[in-house]
């Protein structure tokens, strides 16, 4: 009896004594899943977010302080994301907020950070996160938003001379998303969407929905959905023999769906960030001396190269450190300075926010991929 | 029409899987009157631990093999550690199945990582065109599985002393026990086909599906479905029932929206438990008493 109450008392006052030595730190707050359907976004996310934070304080923190990432793992579960955001807010104290991959689990939270006050930049690919930007002060994006690599992918298809095109979404925010945004603008492409079919994520296979499409004699195909099920639909895709240009959502630019979709990968075409194509880029591009620096300790921190999540994820650290350091600790301060953000050189794109323009990244961040051999390169 | 006639590949290949892991649910249920609802978890331990040792440079078959026998071994430390104790109370029982489907996927995402796995697939990935549809090498596979699983398991129970030794211990432990068998032993046979099935399942699926350490709770799902549909503890109602779920699914998804097809599944689930509870092929124990 006496050795649990001595414990106990050890263990208050162990507590107490790391609440005193985080007096001298910066915390934001993390809601990556690293574990559940999107652990496949999350882990990298997580793991730039982490290199972000080591390299701001391997140069001595901001404002003079060390900053604290202290991530909780959301699951890619909506309440969990709701319950891990109110305590990160309401008991850890963080300044601000790296949000989830996941555009579900971001929408669930838009009220509880809204009413704190506290500002967030999500890594969700789905514009209405952020939309309308009057309202939705506090939100902010770090990823390329649907639309924006929508209408790059779009050109491409006016260039090789497309007039139909048919649609495969996954039944997700995500992907309902992406299908509003691609119904509402393909029209000003000179596009005319001749099939639109669906999927829920955890699908083994989608031939019928792929059947379907083929029977509409489409110009050019696009799947847009995120995790393995885009894999399962690109092979699929394949075996139906399907020979129409066949182009994916930015979420593709991933090495775990070429692992999956393997040789079937071939000759997709996927719009992204500049990530996997650095040899490649003219050396005016202003993002060539970010992204290299970053895939460089990625690669020594981690052993791996680096996943566009990882890029996302260690933006919104940077660009929330660089708020910091001009706005100071205050959130509001914070909030106003990551709105004030200009030309902000990141590795997922150059950010440039406003009172009415929460996504931040420019149409020229993005490139238009295709995969040869199993390899990434820039489409010709 | 050849649009149908995908449809209908696809429902057939899409149900096999199903009625693969529908048939493994009949193993132990057959013998302690358990449904195991780690069955489907048992198909992705199958699978990621073969998965696991071809990456690390085992030759596909005897990897295959390996992770079989990994299998069964797991489902033998199941019935040792969770199922023992709990001998005799069937509804507790079904329930601890539960739990250790949890347990086994939180060792998966330990062990192998969240990351969907890719497996080659056995024989090549050429196309085969059959009358305007086309299916893959790797999808004959699981329906020819699918087959041999259903008739072997069939035969053992109808027509084999074993069979018959499992059933009594289902329908009454007690008076099997006065008459000589030994309860415990068949209880730990049923685990051990059920895990190699089960593994077997999880591993022809593999190359088509992807596996990743939480793919097991909707094959176990819709394999339960399968099993309601056809007729509980019935290798044979099992493959039909996972049929006929697949090429519902795949011609709702084909001719209406894909966004009802778990709705389907759940409604077929529902009104067979409320209208038929004995299954397309009627109760298994009467169909042979």
């Amino acid at each position: 009896m006496m050795t649990t109450k001595a414990m106990l008392a050890a263990l208050i006052l162990m507590t107490s004594a790391v609440g005193a030595q985080a007096e001298d730190t910066i915390k934001i707050g993390g809601l990556l899943e690293t574990s559940g359907p999107l652990a496949s976004l999350g882990q990298p996310g997580l793991e730039g977010a982490m290199l972000a934070v080591e390299q701001i304080n391997a140069k001595g923190g901001v404002a003079g302080k060390k900053l604290e990432l202290d991530n909780v793992n959301t699951e890619g579960d909506n309440t969990k994301t709701v319950t891990a955001a109110k305590r990160l807010l309401e008991q850890n104290g963080v300044v601000a907020l790296v949000g989830p991959m996941n555009s579900g689990s971001s929408y669930a939270i838009i009220d509880t950070v809204q009413n704190a006050v506290t500002p967030m930049i999500s890594n969700g690919g789905s514009r209405g996160i952020v939309l309308p930007a009057q309202d939705k002060k506090w939100l902010f994006l770090s990823p390329l938003t649907d639309v924006l690599v929508q209408s790059v992918m779009m050109t491409d298809m006016q260039k090789r001379g497309a007039k139909k095109i048919a649609l495969l979404y996954a039944d997700s925010p995500f992907g309902t998303s992406g299908r509003d945004q691609l119904v509402k603008n393909a029209g000003s492409f000179g596009l005319t969407l001749v099939a639109q079919e669906s999927y829920a994520n955890a699908d083994k296979d989608m031939t019928p929905q792929l059947t379907k499409i083929r029977s509409a004699q489409p110009d050019a195909v696009v799947i847009w959905a995120t995790g393995p099920g885009q894999a399962i639909a690109v092979k699929n895709y394949r075996q139906l023999g399907l020979t129409a240009p066949l182009y994916m959502s930015h979420a593709a630019n991933d090495f775990n769906f070429l692992r999956l979709a393997g040789g079937s990968a071939d000759d997709v075409l996927i719009p992204s960030s500049k990530i996997y194509v650095i040899d490649s880029l003219k050396d005016s591009d202003p993002q060539k001396a970010a992204l290299r620096r970053f895939v460089t300790d990625y690669q020594n921190k981690y052993g791996k190269p680096p996943a566009t999540f990882a890029g996302n994820a260690y933006d919104a650290v940077n660009m929330i450190a660089a708020a910091i350091g001009k706005g100071g600790t205050d959130r509001a301060g914070i909030r106003d300075a990551i709105e004030g953000l200009k030309d902000y050189v990141g590795v997922t794109a150059v950010y440039s926010y406003g009172p009415d323009d929460h996504f931040g990244a420019k149409a020229d961040s993005v490139v238009m991929l295709t995969v040869k051999d199993g390899k990434f390169t820039l489409a010709q | 029409m050849s649009d149908a006639l995908q449809f209908l590949m696809s429902g057939l290949v899409v149900g096999s899987i199903y009625g693969l892991i529908g048939v493994g649910f009949t193993c132990i249920y057959n013998v302690t009157g358990i449904v195991n609802f780690a069955q489907g978890d048992f198909a992705m331990v199958g699978a990621m631990s073969a998965i696991a040792l071809n990456v690390a440079g085992v030759p596909l078959w005897l990897a295959i093999l390996l992770a079989i026998v990994i299998t069964s071994v797991v489902a033998v430390l199941i019935e040792r550690t969770a199922i023992q104790p709990v001998r005799g109370d069937v509804m507790r029982g079904i329930i601890v199945t539960i739990g250790v489907g949890v347990v086994l996927q939180g060792l998966a995402a330990i062990i192998w990582g969240t990351d969907a796995q890719p497996m080659p697939a056995f024989s090549g990935e050429k196309l085969i065109h059959l009358l305007g549809a086309t299916v893959m090498p790797q999808s004959l596979w699981v329906i020819g599985i699918g087959i041999l699983a259903m008739g072997g398991l069939d035969l053992l129970f109808r027509r084999t002393y074993l069979g018959q030794m499992f059933r009594a211990c289902a329908m009454n432990p007690f008076a099997a026990r006065l008459v000589g068998m030994k309860v415990e032993t068949m209880s730990l046979v049923g685990f051990v086909m059920s895990g190699a099935l089960g593994a077997i399942a999880g591993i022809v699926v593999a190359p088509i599906a992807l596996t990743q350490y939480d793919s097991g709770l909707q094959l176990g799902i819709k394999g339960f479905v399968a099993c309601i549909v056809g007729g509980f503890g019935g290798p044979v109602g099992a493959a039909l029932g996972g049929l006929v779920l697949g090429v519902l699914e795949a011609f709702s998804a084909g001719y209406v929206s894909s966004g009802y097809k778990n709705a389907i599944a759940f409604a077929l689930l529902l009104g067979f438990l409320l209208f038929r509870p004995g299954g397309l092929l009627g109760d298994y124990d009467r169909v042979r008493a």
